[in-house]
């Protein structure tokens, strides 16, 4: 009976250890993830482009279905491969990336899909506005990067969507003729600490 | 309409000019000396439709306007006062020294030694210049007003080669605004512009223009030709006198200020992006 006490009392005790074991940390790879965005350019084309620094961290617990999420983009790395837009989209009629050099998206909740797919909620902060905004995952892939040689390195990397008014940020400069539905496309991939 | 109320050249041009010059017009029953509101009224319809009401976070734009109104009230206040031009320059010159530096201080912020220095250094001196050169010509209708017109005007159009739209519409507002003035005097009208024209105008213009060097992509050396401006418009010219060509001649002596910033913007920058 007094054994039975004290394997109840390791158990229970233990059930905090476990959960947190299932929760794994990531950081991101700048290197492999890359936020892109799409947006209507005067009604004729969609105007598409990406930001070239990214870091930030991810945790993912597979085991509990949950997880989070934290990206900082540099919004002077904007790139539409045009210098010219570039350094326009940098100014104070768009990004003002001077002014507010991180764009940055923290996750408030994550529910991790049996099909691996996922819906994040979490804040948007741009141009020092933050706005709710719901990131769809379409698949969370994980595994030991092939091309490792000591098959050390664990990998888990995922594409996410989202849509925003870029008006809610404060970025209205050129309405309606540049569009206000901004379409994001996070491709993250992310290396396990 | 709509159309209209959304096109650049009506925002930043056509209002502005439109109002500053109605309402300097409705003002002329309260002295000449407050249709230097007229300016102010005509600049901020435009701001109305380009960029709403400021809002928070407060961005350098936004700065600019509330630091903008905050100089007409400051320039009523000196003009409803009466104090000396003195009086009136060092109040403009402490004013753009506290504004400049606001204006720039989240980058300033961030630098260290003598970089942390430099920027507020060179900013807060220009918006000092600029405004105590254009507080100075109170008294002077014709010189105020067309400097105002040519500090604009370059700070404008070098704003806008210096990628931003914006900037360099809020630069063409003060232009627009204070051609008004320009008109009513090659009209003939008595114009008194007091304090209240002159000190938002110089400081508009040169809290615009910073903000186009320091959080878009004019080179600085864009706007060293401006400084001259308020100058310019002071030389005597034979047979500049009274009459049209008092207004003219100055006007054309200081456009080669505003030439040379836009030459010196083209030049670095090539044409606008957009």
């Amino acid at each position: 009976m007094r054994y039975l006490k004290i394997v109840t009392l390791f158990l229970i005790s233990a059930m905090p250890f476990t959960a947190m074991g299932a929760a794994q940390h990531f950081t991101i790879d700048p290197d492999h993830s890359y936020p892109f965005f799409r947006i209507s350019h005067l009604g004729f084309s969609t105007m598409q482009g990406r930001f070239n620094k990214t870091s930030g961290k991810v945790v993912i617990d597979r085991e509990n279905k949950t997880g989070s999420v934290e990206v900082v983009i540099d919004a002077a790395s904007v790139d539409t491969a045009h210098k010219k837009r570039d350094d326009h989209l940098r100014s104070p009629d768009f990004l003002n990336a001077v002014e507010f050099p991180d764009i940055t998206y923290r996750s408030t909740r994550v529910t991790i899909h049996d099909d691996g797919s996922a819906d994040v909620e979490g804040t948007l902060t741009m141009m020092g506005v933050s706005k709710p905004v719901a990131l769809k995952v379409s698949h969370i892939g994980c595994g030991i990067h092939p091309m490792d040689p000591k098959k050390e390195k664990y990998v888990c990397g995922f594409d996410a969507t989202a849509r925003i008014k870029r008006s809610d940020f404060g970025m209205d400069f050129a309405l309606p003729a540049i569009g206000d539905d901004m379409e994001l496309i996070f491709g993250i991939e992310a290396i396990r600490d | 309409m709509n159309e209209l109320l959304n096109n650049p050249a009506f925002q930043s041009g056509l209002l502005p000019f439109l109002v500053a010059l109605g309402a300097a017009w409705g003002l002329r029953g309260r002295g000449w000396v407050w249709s230097g509101l007229g300016f102010a009224l005509g600049y901020f319809a435009s701001v109305y439709v380009v960029m709403g009401m400021p809002q928070w976070p407060l961005t350098s734009a936004r700065k600019i306007v509330v630091l903008g109104a905050a100089a007409v009230f400051l320039g009523l206040l000196l003009d409803g006062l009466a104090v000396s031009r003195r009086v009136a320059v060092v109040v403009a010159v402490v004013t753009a020294l506290g504004a400049a530096a606001w204006l720039v201080w989240p980058v300033a912020g961030r630098r260290e030694g003598v970089e942390f220095w430099t920027l507020p250094g060179v900013a807060t001196l220009y918006a000092a210049w600029l405004s105590a050169s254009m507080t100075a010509l109170r008294g002077l209708p014709p010189q105020a007003a067309l400097a105002a017109l040519m500090l604009g005007l370059g700070t404008g159009l070098s704003a806008i080669l210096g990628a931003s739209a914006l900037l360099g519409q809020l630069g063409i507002a003060v232009a627009a605004a204070a051609g008004a003035g320009v008109l009513l005097l090659l009209l003939g009208r008595p114009l008194d512009l007091g304090y209240s024209h002159a000190l938002p105008a110089a400081l508009l213009s040169a809290l615009t223009g910073i903000a186009a060097t320091v959080y878009a992509s004019l080179p600085w050396y864009s706007l060293a030709p401006l400084v001259l401006a308020p100058l310019l418009v002071r030389i005597p010219l034979p047979g500049s006198g009274a009459g049209w060509r008092g207004i003219v001649l100055p006007g054309l002596m200081a456009l080669p200020a505003a030439a040379a910033a836009v030459a010196l913007a083209w030049w670095q920058a090539g044409p606008p992006p957009f």
